[in-house]
């Protein structure tokens, strides 16, 4: 029984993109430091690799460094690398020598975020799903998170508002 | 303010189908205890039960007079827990949008009558 695999496939948070570019050549932006370093990351910093071992088991950490703020290191744990098919890894903030560390400015994100990524070519393009979820939380918590994630008005940087909250609590009472 | 022992708390809340609708229940103004409990089919303490665990991780409040002590809710935990979510997202969809543009860069799939390859 292979209980990460089966947890990557039904969750959560997804995100689903086409790729105007053959499954290869997305495959290499994934796999290539160089390439990798290039396009991940959080906006407005600059990302420093310090190591990235893709292969299973491998990790990639690096440097979030932008202007007038201390750096923030993270890491991936790859835990499966089906090349041209799917990469999962977990995904944490690190010290500086790779170790797992809590978020630095807040410690309401999870300590680990599992996430699995799949690839699939179409007539030259890619489709790339990817799918989250906090890694080692509960039964209960990756249920709540499932529906959290699924409610598109929770996600559009959720003001406060009440009203957005009644709507989704409707919504979710009657899914129910 | 939010911790991770209460972020637990509120997913933990939340996964219960009685206890979302209690809140939604909620979100159109306080309730008693009594009057939550009418639409529920449920014993009231079996909703007092639920009551505790939403008041623990901060999704509601209980007022002062003991004969009533109506329940109100408190969206602000909640609110916490979307918020690390959608950061997340943010952070996906800038990476996204990068390898997009790196993709178009570094590979000229001709397109006709495009002349600047740039997606709006």
């Amino acid at each position: 029984m292979d209980a990460s695999h089966k947890k990557a496939t039904n969750s959560s948070f997804k995100i689903k993109r086409v790729f105007a570019a053959p499954l290869n050549r997305v495959w290499k932006a994934w796999s290539e430091r160089d390439q990798f370093a290039k396009w991940w990351g959080p906006k407005g910093c600059s990302l420093e690799v310090s190591l990235l071992e893709f292969r299973a088991g491998g990790f990639f950490h690096y440097a979030m460094r932008s202007e007038n703020a201390p750096a923030m290191w993270g890491r991936f744990n790859y835990r499966e690398i089906v090349p041209h098919e799917r990469i999962v890894w977990l995904n944490s903030f690190a010290n500086e020598k790779c170790g797992i560390a809590r978020a630095p400015f807040s410690d309401l994100c999870p300590l680990e975020i599992e996430n699995s990524v799949a690839f699939a070519e179409q007539e030259g393009t890619t489709i790339m799903t990817l799918h989250a979820e906090p890694f080692g939380a509960s039964a209960e918590e990756v249920k709540y998170f499932v529906e959290l994630c699924s409610s598109g008005s929770l996600e559009q940087g959720y003001g406060g508002t009440l009203d957005q909250l009644a709507d989704h609590l409707r919504q979710i009472a009657r899914g129910s | 303010m939010a911790s991770q022992e209460q972020l637990d708390q509120v997913f933990g809340a939340l996964a219960d189908a009685t206890r979302r609708a209690i809140l939604a229940r909620l979100v159109q103004g306080e309730a008693t205890v009594n009057e939550l409990v009418g639409p529920f089919d449920l014993k009231q303490p079996t909703i007092s039960k639920h009551l505790k665990v939403l008041e623990r991780a901060g999704l509601v409040s209980r007022g002062r007079e003991a004969q009533f002590r109506p329940v109100r809710l408190n969206a602000a935990p909640l609110a916490d827990a979307a918020k690390w979510i959608g950061s997340y997202r943010r952070l996906w969809e800038d990476s996204f949008d990068r390898l997009d543009a790196l993709l178009e860069s570094s590979q000229p799939t001709p397109k006709k009558g495009k002349q600047n390859g740039r997606k709006s």
